[in-house]
């Protein structure tokens, strides 16, 4: 079968075309006086953008959102990089096992989850957000797990990591001079993943927490209830953050694979 | 036998498997020795072993007079050349051969002048500033050897260092290896599961298969007096027959029930010179010919017997089918235990 040239590049720009208008839309939206009845926006303004930027709510729902971002992102780090590590250079077996946990948080629902959490945690005297952060990170294990175990698999990191301590340096000095510095673009996509699922995550932040803890999700949802254009501002605004994300993610990949 | 090494009943499992059962073995000072053996026979779990990498290892290391069996890697001054090589991607040729010298807290100018010095032994100095990526498989184990060698340690274990490598590679620096133990003085101990490797490196040879240790000795002596069929067969190409089989070819004396080996060069064909007294003659017919550029190797047929003997490639090749008369140097048959 003959396939035109053309073809593709037009489909991919009807799909392109397709994904942009609704966000040309949100943000048309976000900077319109009134936009009711007609086609266009009946006058332009920037006033909803200074209307949430001052609102001393927005800055708590940001910095919220930050909190658990962060704390997600250290967590994960600080739990998946050693045992992704071990695996890898002590425990190859151990593989199979994680390869099958890693389907977990596909399988299960967030409402479960998050039923089966406020079940079992409902009598422990641990504040709540801290479980949130652990169900997070944890929520985010397939992402880091892939990025880093195709990081160890790339070289031989085992073979790497006892010639440095052949050569005299103990275990934790090894791990900081050999390992980190040639796994820094998997360390870098994982803070990311982790950092973007804390700063994205709905479902289980809103059922776990409800209106005890709103981040920035949440509150964006709310506003769309109350006043669209502020909604659309902060629709905007996300945006822009994942899109900046996403950008050092793509320029962090693609750099590793030519380098 | 000195012994610079000395391991004392080494026993090694992994899970329920043993590996290595109390394996006893000393190793002699500024030499190499070879630990040779088929792949899976344990010889890398033992070369492990000694560097402290293998933490299921029991049982008692001495090195140079000293209990290292408890140390742990860092403090055994011992160098591993691997396979991969192991270099560090992140760090300059310059940097990987420093690394040693950098933990040990030693003033720059002085590691300056002692790189410098190992990357000129090793050839490398002009690719000081190249990292891994851009060395080819040679030049990045030549690397890892003056990385290994610049702590100056007391042994340097080489697993399988060249079998990476492509032919004419593996060679050269194969000579390389020897040249520079000779001028340092190390002690090393070469894995290897290439017989023709270890013959050509080795100053004393170590045979493992299964865990244990077949037989150690110098190379002529693994070669000419193996201990037993497994030996006999594992290094070089050989016959191996009956004592009656033998005698109907017309060797007698012998006990019928015993193995014997003949070498394929203990056998010539057709030969214009006078017999050695030793020799006995018998009618064979060739039933196959393989070219292997300087030499050739024939089986000839006696009845059922199947003879493998080798000829240097300077005449017109015989054909299959010819009919020869057969020579067997009676002094070299060996009896096998």
């Amino acid at each position: 079968m003959k396939v035109k040239k053309r073809t593709p590049k037009i489909i991919l720009t009807i799909i392109f075309i397709y994904l942009l208008l609704p966000i040309v839309a949100t943000f048309l939206y976000s900077i319109s006086t009134s936009w009711i009845n007609t086609v266009l926006p009946e006058g332009l303004t920037f006033k909803w953008y200074a209307q949430l930027v001052f609102n001393p709510e927005f800055l708590n729902v940001v910095l919220r959102s930050l909190v658990l971002s962060i704390f997600t992102t250290i967590l994960g780090l600080v739990i998946f990089v050693p045992v992704i590590f071990y695996m890898n250079i002590y425990n190859q077996k151990l593989k199979a096992k994680m390869r099958y946990i890693t389907m977990l948080p596909f399988i299960i629902p967030g409402i479960i989850l998050v039923t089966g959490l406020i079940q079992l945690y409902k009598d422990i005297p641990i504040p709540k957000i801290v479980i949130l952060v652990m169900v997070l990170s944890v929520m985010s294990l397939p992402l880091v797990y892939q990025t880093l175990n195709n990081v160890f698999i790339s070289k031989d990191f085992k073979s790497m990591f006892e010639q440095s301590q052949l050569l005299g340096y103990g275990p934790v000095k090894s791990f900081m001079f050999v390992i980190v510095p040639n796994i820094k673009t998997g360390l870098i996509v994982s803070t990311l993943l982790l950092f973007s699922a804390g700063l994205g995550d709905y479902v289980i932040t809103n059922l776990f927490l409800g209106g005890n803890y709103i981040t920035l999700k949440i509150y964006m949802y709310r506003l769309m209830a109350v006043n669209g254009n502020a909604g659309s501002v902060l629709t905007i605004i996300y945006f822009i953050m994942l899109s900046i994300l996403s950008a050092i993610l793509i320029r962090t990949t693609s750099k590793a694979k030519k380098g | 036998m000195s012994e610079f090494l000395k391991i004392e009943n080494l026993n090694v499992t992994f899970g329920k498997e043993t590996v290595i059962e109390n394996l006893n073995l000393s190793i002699p000072e500024n030499a190499i020795t070879v630990f040779l053996g088929p792949s899976g026979s344990g010889k890398t779990t033992v070369l492990r072993s000694i560097s402290g990498l293998n933490r299921n290892a029991q049982g008692k290391i001495l090195l140079d007079g000293k209990d290292i069996s408890e140390l742990p890697v860092n403090k055994r001054n011992i160098g591993v050349i691997f396979q991969s090589y192991a270099l560090f991607p992140n760090m300059s040729v310059f940097d990987n051969v420093a690394y040693g010298l950098k933990a040990q807290r030693i003033g720059k100018a002085e590691i300056k002048q002692s790189v410098e010095d190992m990357l000129k032994l090793v050839n490398m100095n002009e690719k000081a500033n190249s990292f891994p990526d851009d060395l080819s498989g040679g030049q990045k184990q030549r690397v890892a050897i003056a990385r290994s060698m610049i702590m100056k340690p007391k042994l340097l274990l080489l697993d399988e260092p060249l079998s990476a490598l492509d032919a004419k590679i593996r060679v050269e620096l194969r000579e390389q290896i020897k040249e520079y133990q000779q001028k340092l003085g190390i002690t090393m101990i070469f894995v290897t599961h290439d017989q023709a490797e270890a013959m050509a490196i080795a100053d004393n040879v170590v045979v493992i298969s299964d865990g244990k240790i077949q037989q150690q000795g110098a190379p002529w002596d693994i070669y000419t007096k193996p201990s037993n069929e497994f030996m006999a067969t594992f290094i070089g190409d050989h016959n191996i027959l009956s004592g009656s089989e033998l005698k109907s070819l017309g060797i007698n004396n012998l006990s019928l029930e015993q193995k014997y080996l003949i070498r394929p060069e203990s056998i010539t064909l057709n030969k214009l010179a006078e017999s050695i007294a030793d020799e006995v003659e018998c009618n064979g017919q060739i039933i196959s010919a393989v070219n292997y550029g300087n030499r050739i190797q024939y089986v000839i047929a006696k009845d059922t017997l199947r003879l493998k003997m080798e000829a240097l490639n300077h005449t017109l090749p015989l054909k299959i089918g010819s009919q020869v008369k057969v020579f067997i140097n009676k002094a070299k048959i060996l009896q096998l235990n």
